[in-house]
């Protein structure tokens, strides 16, 4: 009888311990999904074992932002995950309404520093072909933002550059010269409604 | 003491003695991880002009205290969390987040911070510009009178903004803004023009030049991008955000007019609406030239050129509307009242 209230006992530790310790652990434990292996056929005929992943994606839709998820071949390391976000970024969305996504946008480069920000440096399209008012440049910065927080973890922000330099704004409404977090987070986001594709 | 102790360490069952130290372990780790938080006072004298404003802590959160000041905030990094104990009647805002505090300045021109030691304290002093605002002890709000007002054309020079047909945003904007400030000093308004010829401007140049003008309320003007007129003012800082994301936030001067500018938005919108017949929508958005002023503003975004025809007749229905709506700001019609 006593051996039994024990092992309940025991029982109830090992679980209290589960729990704390997925408490603690909970930032690596959610890592940002990906999903199982896919298995596709390849032109032979014989099936071909491939990993996937997929991309969260937030582009500007009419007046706030639609996430859509992207398939894209997986990619383990982060600079190259930040570089398939910004890629697929400025590819656009079909189904989105009322995008001013500059066209003809080059990707040039990704540079970390010491304090793990991440600067993305873009060709001069980015400001040459925006064609937009305040909310087209405000949605554009913040669905870089959010892409890439969403999809990646090693990051403490982001920062754009043009051309290798530093440039106040985009479109005139915001700035660029600063980090993007503090350009794009607000405390009001009904500007920013976030739907689900 | 300790032999009874013992006798009940005995009396316990192995399992038991593994469950307490798991126990016993986990609070210690618990307590590890609560930050303990530094006691900060913050006193103030004033005489004539001059404001003394001291934070009195221990001797490692004052040297740790990292401040950065201008002459619209005080931005003070403390080394930990803090709990702040406040001399009654300090008129200054003020903002607590995380170990950040941050103290709304106005109407200062100098500021001087140092630290001190026995007591270890953080002394800030402080030279009023003489407004009479503060003299009372009790910084006030300005009413709704505008007598001055800066008018900001959007874009200009080689940054031409919207183009649409054969009409560029900075030239449009520019115009209206012209007619508005022509109209306005028609009503002996004084009028300040960020820009009042086709050249580029800085958006800090611009927050500078209107800060240094100190008019009653500022409007800026755009070019919407849709059929719809959008108005906009600041969005109030997050208090919750992370706290490094408010400290770099480009201003949080905007805070204390947002109601002002809610209530200029909400007339002017409503002129608009009923004199150009417009879908008129009322936004907030963290726009950088809003969040740092430091009176009522807004940013009127006109029409798209593709949907609205502008002429010299829809121009001056435009500028008349947004006159009409000042003026009903100036009559305190407040967004709760209608």
């Amino acid at each position: 009888m006593k051996s039994k209230k024990n092992l309940i006992w025991l029982l109830l530790l090992i679980l209290s311990i589960g729990v704390i310790s997925m408490y603690f652990m909970r930032d690596k434990i959610f890592q940002p999904r990906g999903k199982p292996d896919a298995v596709i056929t390849a032109e032979n005929g014989l099936p071909v074992f491939e990993d996937f992943s997929y991309l969260r994606i937030y582009y500007p839709d009419e007046d706030g932002l639609r996430m859509v998820e992207k398939k894209i071949p997986k990619r383990t390391k982060q600079i190259a995950l930040a570089e398939a976000v910004i890629e697929e970024f400025f590819k656009g969305n079909e189904d989105s309404r009322g995008t001013n996504i500059p066209k003809d946008v080059k990707f040039l480069g990704l540079y970390k520093d010491d304090e793990n920000i991440l600067y993305i440096d873009l060709s001069d399209e980015l400001r040459r072909n925006f064609q937009g008012d305040a909310l087209s440049e405000y949605l554009i910065l913040k669905g870089i933002y959010e892409s890439l927080i969403s999809n990646l973890r090693d990051f403490n922000d982001f920062k754009i550059l043009v051309d290798g330099k530093e440039i106040e704004t985009l479109g005139g409404h915001f700035y660029l010269k600063y980090k993007l977090k503090s350009t794009v987070i607000t405390a009001y986001e009904d500007s920013s409604r976030l739907s689900d594709e | 003491m300790l032999q009874n102790l013992i006798h009940i360490w005995k009396m316990y069952s192995n399992v038991k003695k593994v469950i307490l130290i798991i126990i016993i372990s986990l609070i210690s780790t618990v307590s590890l991880f609560a930050e303990e938080k530094s006691n900060v006072s913050l006193r103030f004298s004033r005489h004539e002009n001059n404001i003394r404003i001291v934070l009195e802590s221990d001797k490692y959160t004052i040297a740790n205290a990292d401040t950065i000041s201008t002459l619209s905030n005080i931005k003070i990094a403390f080394p930990s969390r803090f709990l702040l104990e406040k001399q009654e009647g300090f008129f200054f805002d003020m903002m607590e987040v995380g170990r950040f505090l941050i103290i709304d300045l106005e109407d200062i021109s100098d500021v001087k911070v140092y630290k001190l030691s026995t007591p270890p304290r953080l002394v800030i002093d402080l030279t009023s510009s003489g407004n009479p605002m503060l003299k009372g002890g009790q910084p006030a709000l300005k009413t709704n009178v505008v007598d001055a007002l800066t008018i900001d054309a959007g874009h200009g020079g080689y940054d031409y903004g919207i183009v649409s047909d054969r009409t560029k945003e900075k030239d449009l904007s520019l115009k209206l803004a012209r007619d508005l400030g022509r109209a306005l000093s028609g009503k002996g308004k004084k009028v300040f023009f960020t820009r009042n010829v086709d050249r580029a401007s800085s958006i800090d140049s611009r927050i500078k030049f209107s800060y240094g003008k100190r008019a009653d309320i500022f409007v800026s003007i755009h070019s919407s991008f849709t059929g719809k007129c959008r108005i906009y003012i600041s969005s109030t800082n997050d208090m919750d955000a992370d706290a490094i994301v408010t400290l770099y936030r480009q201003s949080s001067r905007q805070n204390r007019y947002i109601e002002k500018s809610r209530d200029l938005a909400y007339n002017i919108g409503e002129s608009i609406k009923k004199g150009l017949e417009v879908d008129v929508v009322l936004k907030e958005l963290p726009l950088p030239i809003l969040n740092s002023m430091d009176t009522p503003a807004v940013l009127i975004e006109y029409p798209s050129p593709q949907y609205h025809e502008y002429n010299k007749k829809t121009r001056a229905a435009f500028v008349a509307a947004i006159m009409e709506g000042i003026a009903a700001y100036e009559n305190g019609i407040t967004a709760y009242e209608k």
